[in-house]
């Protein structure tokens, strides 16, 4: 069978696409005549700093590894990105609440690289982790407010958050479910990661997956993952 | 937000998404600002100790470029977040 066919029609679109962009890059990257590498108007390599949306060059970085690749590796390739774009659409829903607030300050950081930043409010965090999204389980709520959180000091945050979240349960714990108070009710992360009897890398691995399965919509899957999850040591 | 390095070409306005030295040559790779899927690749000339962008000068270096920046990052596809 020729390596075309094992591409369905969503696939063949994908790839289509892909070779459009790569031809493209090839041909705006080459001189292709002597005379117009003759008159090739020089570029100072000179750039100047820009704000764009988060994690766009990891995005960038995705964009020409599929591209270059998917020619390559055929299916495989297409399916994992195919996945990882399900999956981020999904995550976006569960972490949007943390980037709502985020607070940049004009004053640059120490090191001169770029601007520094805030969590405005960390108990309006943690009352969105548990009220919002009530259709999605707890455990990935908190982990798609882990994924929303800014990389730098994203475990002293957690520990806040986490120490928040177990406040407004303990609170008012008839307004929540068992899960929900089983899994807020710990007063820092690493106490968190300990009722799941998990590392924090294996943790993050879990729940990539859990977060795959939401973005299929594979809801046996979840299941599975999930009691699995809550079976740990909780 | 995050804060990038840009530099205007012909075409519009391109984000330098990575730095590769291969043989000595910086190439560096670049997205249009407006679109992570357009992508070109420059080297880098110095003249005059400043540095130039040029285009590159055959199919073959494009592949060594390819090449050289999926060696760097083919994991970051699997690991995306």
């Amino acid at each position: 069978m020729d390596t075309l066919d094992k591409f369905n029609q969503e696939d063949q679109e994908v790839l289509a696409l892909v070779n459009k962009n790569y031809a493209r890059a090839r041909r705006e990257s080459i001189e292709r005549e002597q005379e117009e590498r003759l008159r090739q108007t020089k570029i100072k390599y000179q750039t100047r700093p820009k704000n764009k949306q988060r994690d766009f060059v990891k995005k960038a970085i995705i964009g020409i590894v599929a591209t270059a690749t998917v020619l390559g590796v055929g299916s495989k390739m297409i399916d994992i990105t195919k996945d990882n774009v399900a999956r981020n659409e999904f995550v976006n829903i569960v972490a949007d609440h943390v980037n709502d607030n985020v607070v940049y300050t004009n004053t640059l950081s120490s090191d001169g690289n770029g601007y520094t930043w805030y969590y405005d409010d960390v108990r309006k965090i943690a009352q969105e982790t548990l009220n919002e999204n009530k259709d999605i389980d707890i455990d990935t709520r908190i982990y798609g407010t882990y994924l929303g959180l800014n990389d730098y000091q994203r475990d002293e945050y957690m520990d806040k958050i986490m120490h928040e979240l177990q406040d407004i349960v303990t609170e008012n714990p008839l307004d929540y479910t068992e899960e929900e108070v089983r899994a807020c009710n710990h007063t820092n992360f690493t106490d968190y990661l300990a009722s799941l009897g998990m590392e924090k890398d294996d943790y993050i691995r879990f729940m990539r997956d859990v977060t795959l399965a939401y973005g299929q919509n594979d809801i046996e899957k979840v299941q599975e993952l999930l009691t699995k999850l809550n079976g740990g040591g909780r | 937000m995050e804060e990038v390095k840009v530099i205007d070409l012909e075409n519009g306005t391109f984000v330098i998404t990575d730095e590769i030295l291969i043989n000595g040559i910086k190439y560096v790779y670049l997205t249009n600002e407006n679109d992570v899927m357009d992508f070109c690749i420059r080297k880098v000339k110095i003249e005059n100790n400043e540095e130039y962008l040029v285009k590159l000068e055959s199919d073959q270096e494009f592949d060594t470029a390819i090449q050289a920046f999926l060696n760097k990052h083919q994991d970051e596809l699997k690991n995306f977040n």
